[in-house]
């Protein structure tokens, strides 16, 4: 008896674990990194290119955990490409200007996060006070501030953005470089508000059932404002850092960056219906989109096939995720 | 050909824990219109679904034409021609009246194209046969409610339906709508139709009901001709006094006024309603479904807009925007649907427990302290004995009792002054009832004030101090605990004032 009873408790535990949404994303990083790790040792795992990576994943990183907030509520955000691009350049324009106030760098960050807040609330007033749906609403900002970018730029690049502005994307402090210790240092403080304060609780009653959640007191329109000011406010220090890692604003910037960013966050568990999924989950999907653009780099393969093996990934995650659903309902 | 369309045997439908329908057996002539009247939740609805084919019998059969079935799904019960006229209109508002006649059963040419000459001209036969105002090629939106209506009950007779249920079709029509669709009905009759006809408006079964059968939780009570019985006796058979012993009644120790609503109003649905709730007693609000029980109370929260009004929490007025000022004053709300807008079933009981009340377990840091949090949480579920190993199960897997539980836990642990409670028993097992009035008497007694929306007047009689009763948007009654009669109360639901 003790035995059989043994088995099933194992077998309890390995599903449980399987089941965890967190430690499936974990082993699909694991079991990627091994198969690289086996194929090009000795130029996968070193040093310089598993911190090069992680650099290269700050962006997407970032622009995941803004997102993640509107996709936990039920919502989504696809103007955050575009917005990185305009507030970026907005950013770069000022520090290239001969003006000594406005090609200060802080008052030039300031204004790009300044602007994006501005969308943020437009794109909150929509959603929240005029019930629009989210797709819709990024949609049109999305356009929008992609067409706003092109006006501003006249499709040029803006280029030299100086030594200072370099400090964000390329400069090191020891040896990690500066965008991955802003990219960690947000991670931990949206770690904490989604664990550990009322707002990120609402959030989760908000994906959860949104009536309910208004039934219970929360307010839910102030939530949705911040949700959405943050994954804009996000979305303009990702376009930041890309710009100082290329030492340039292009127009073009942040093309598709919501696609890979939703991949991110749905690898890492999160449902865009909403209510589920973790900060964590949705950071390590966004490394796992960095793995898989690294690697496939190192093992000499197409840059186009990165795409086909991307959706497919994607495709694993969730249906992994609904079956174990499917089965936990039997 | 038989005198009898539709006859039924032993008919019971089982729900968990619940049995809703118990050994029905009605019998349905052809050319006439039988009347099935019953408070909410007597089982009427349930008895349309299992012919109509929506659910099974647990178990039963019953005889249509002469043929033995023991069950149908919907389309097999329209082939067979039973239909049911819903209240809420399945047609489709884009699309042409003969669209939505002939929709799924579309009249072809030899290659599959749609004949359109051919679908409106015999649309606009249909609509000659009743004689109604309106072009075959008119889209439904630009149709009046009742002519809608009449599309419908067109669109199943042209499907050669003879046996056909009428659910509430008057609860949106003008009287003289009214009018024009007992007309349709009397031309039906005379076809040879059966008419099912299931309505609150007890007054119009006089005028166009041949027979009338009573449903009382889910066993059938009556049957006669309509002529032999008053609409005063009809509402006694509904109401009749049902087991007392499974209400707990404790006297109520009251101590001046917790709520005090003065003058609410609200479009249609709340015509300038006043009442006041006192501390330490049980408040039922009895109605029909739509007299405006649900609506007043969430307006009274701020969850819906009102558009005037003045509400007082222990003498001290209190403007409520949103259900978050209604919180923070002490007042709570217990939603009705409780799957639907209450709970976040996929999430565990902790979570849907505290959610309403974080700000008490924060530390000085506004941070949550889980610890302080999940022993709140386990001691409600203690308290309320909500069965579960553990806090962390989800609310999605829990019996209806225990979900309803968690609900009353969240707003407890809000430290309510007033409870407003939407039919707390819906939908869970005796047992569970019980459990759930002894909380509430446990309650008042603590000296909140807990007002009880309830559909079951056996409940609201059983539990109450006092009765507030309800009439499309307005309050036709309220009667102290020595006052309560089961008749009267129910002719206050029906509309008549008390005198």
């Amino acid at each position: 008896m003790n035995t059989v009873g043994d088995v099933v408790k194992r077998e309890g535990f390995f599903k449980k674990f399987l089941k965890n949404d967190l430690s499936r994303t974990f082993v699909i990083l694991v079991v990627l990194c091994l198969i690289m790790g086996i194929a090009r040792p000795q130029t996968f795992l070193t040093f310089n290119n598993l911190i090069n990576m992680i650099s290269q994943i700050s962006v997407n990183g970032i622009m995941v955990m803004g997102l993640f907030f509107a996709i936990l509520t039920g919502g989504i955000n696809i103007s955050i490409g575009s917005v990185a691009a305009f507030t970026s350049l907005i950013t770069a324009m000022m520090l290239v200007s001969k003006n000594p106030f406005t090609s200060n760098m802080a008052v030039a960050l300031a204004a790009g996060i300044g602007i994006s807040v501005v969308v943020g609330i437009i794109a909150g007033f929509f959603i929240a006070e005029l019930g629009l749906q989210p797709y819709i609403v990024t949609l049109a900002l999305q356009v929008m501030f992609r067409g706003l970018t092109m006006v501003v730029s006249q499709g040029i690049p803006v280029s030299k953005l100086g030594n200072a502005f370099s400090y964000i994307g390329v400069k090191y402090l020891g040896p990690i470089p500066i965008n991955v210790i802003i990219m960690m240092a947000l991670f931990a403080i949206f770690y904490y508000v989604l664990e550990h304060t009322c707002f990120g609780r609402h959030l989760y009653a908000i994906g959860g059932n949104k009536e309910a959640a208004r039934l219970s007191g929360i307010n839910t329109k102030k939530d949705i404002y911040k949700v959405y000011i943050i994954g804009s406010l996000m979305a303009a220090v990702a376009g930041m850092i890309l710009a100082s890692r290329v030492n340039s604003a292009t127009p073009t910037a942040g093309q598709g960056a919501e696609m890979d960013a939703i991949a991110a966050a749905v690898i890492g568990g999160a449902s865009l219906k909403g209510g589920k999924g973790t900060i964590l989950g949705a950071l390590i999907g966004a490394v796992i989109i960095g793995v898989l653009n690294n690697g496939l780099v190192l093992l000499d393969i197409d840059v186009y096939w990165t795409q086909v093996v991307k959706g497919a990934i994607i495709l694993i995650a969730v249906s992994a995720d609904a079956i174990s659903w499917k089965k936990s309902e039997k | 050909m038989d005198e009898y369309i539709l006859q039924t045997h032993d008919i019971c439908k089982r729900y968990p824990g619940q049995l809703v329908l118990k050994n029905i057996n009605l019998s349905f002539k052809r050319g006439s219109v039988h009347a099935l009247v019953g408070e909410n939740g007597a089982g009427k609805s349930t008895f349309v679904n299992v012919i109509s084919g929506a659910c099974p019998p647990t178990s039963g059969y019953f005889e249509f034409e002469g043929k033995r079935i023991a069950q149908v799904d919907p389309l097999e019960a329209q082939k067979l021609g039973i239909s049911v006229v819903h209240q809420e209109l399945n047609l489709i508002p884009e699309m042409s009246v003969a669209e939505n006649i002939f929709l799924g059963r579309e009249i072809k040419n030899s290659i599959g194209k749609i004949d359109w000459n051919k679908t409106n001209q015999q649309a606009k036969e249909l609509l000659c046969n009743f004689n109604v105002g309106f072009d075959e090629k008119a889209k439904i939106n630009t149709l009046s409610v009742a002519e809608q209506q009449m599309v419908e009950i067109i669109k199943v007779v042209s499907m050669d339906a003879r046996l056909i249920f009428m659910d509430e079709p008057t609860s949106v029509l003008t009287g003289k709508e009214t009018e024009q669709l007992f007309k349709i009905i009397r031309n039906l009759k005379s076809q040879g139709k059966a008419i099912v006809y299931i309505s609150h408006r007890l007054n119009e079964l006089k005028e166009i009901c041949d027979t009338v059968s009573i449903l009382r939780d889910g066993t059938h009570v009556f049957t006669g001709s309509i002529s032999e019985v008053t609409t005063d006796q009809i509402v006694e058979m509904m109401v009749a006094h049902k087991v007392s012993e499974q209400y707990p009644y404790v006297p109520a120790k009251t101590s001046g006024t917790a709520l005090k609503v003065e003058n609410i109003c609200q479009g249609t649905k709340l015509k300038d309603i006043s009442f006041e709730a006192f501390k330490g007693e049980i408040l039922g609000i009895y109605g029909l479904v739509g007299a405006g029980r649900t609506e007043l109370a969430r307006a009274i929260i701020g969850a819906d807009r009102k558009d005037s009004g003045s509400i007082e929490l222990e003498g001290e007025p209190v403007r409520i925007k949103n259900p978050t000022d209604a919180i923070n004053c002490g007042l709570a709300y217990i939603t009705e649907s409780r799957r639907e807008f209450g709970l976040m079933l996929d999430m565990d009981i902790s979570f849907n427990s505290s959610i309403a009340s974080l700000r008490r377990y924060l530390n000085k840091c506004r941070k949550i302290n889980k610890k302080a949090e999940h022993e709140f949480v386990d001691e409600m579920i203690d308290e309320l004995s909500i069965k579960t190993d553990s806090n962390r199960k989800l609310t999605g897997k829990l019996s209806g009792g225990n979900q309803q539980k968690v609900l009353l836990a969240r707003y407890l642990l809000t430290k309510p002054k007033v409870l407003i409670f939407d039919e707390p028993t819906r939908g869970i097992d005796v047992g569970a009832k019980v459990s759930i009035y002894q909380i509430l008497n446990r309650l008042k007694s603590e000296g909140i004030s807990i007002i009880m929306i309830s559909s079951d007047l056996s409940e609201v009689m059983g539990i109450s101090d006092r009765i507030l009763v309800m009439y499309n948007g307005s309050i036709t009654g309220i009667f102290n605990r020595d006052e309560i009669k089961e008749d009267t109360i129910g002719k206050c639901a029906f509309g008549n004032k008390r005198g």
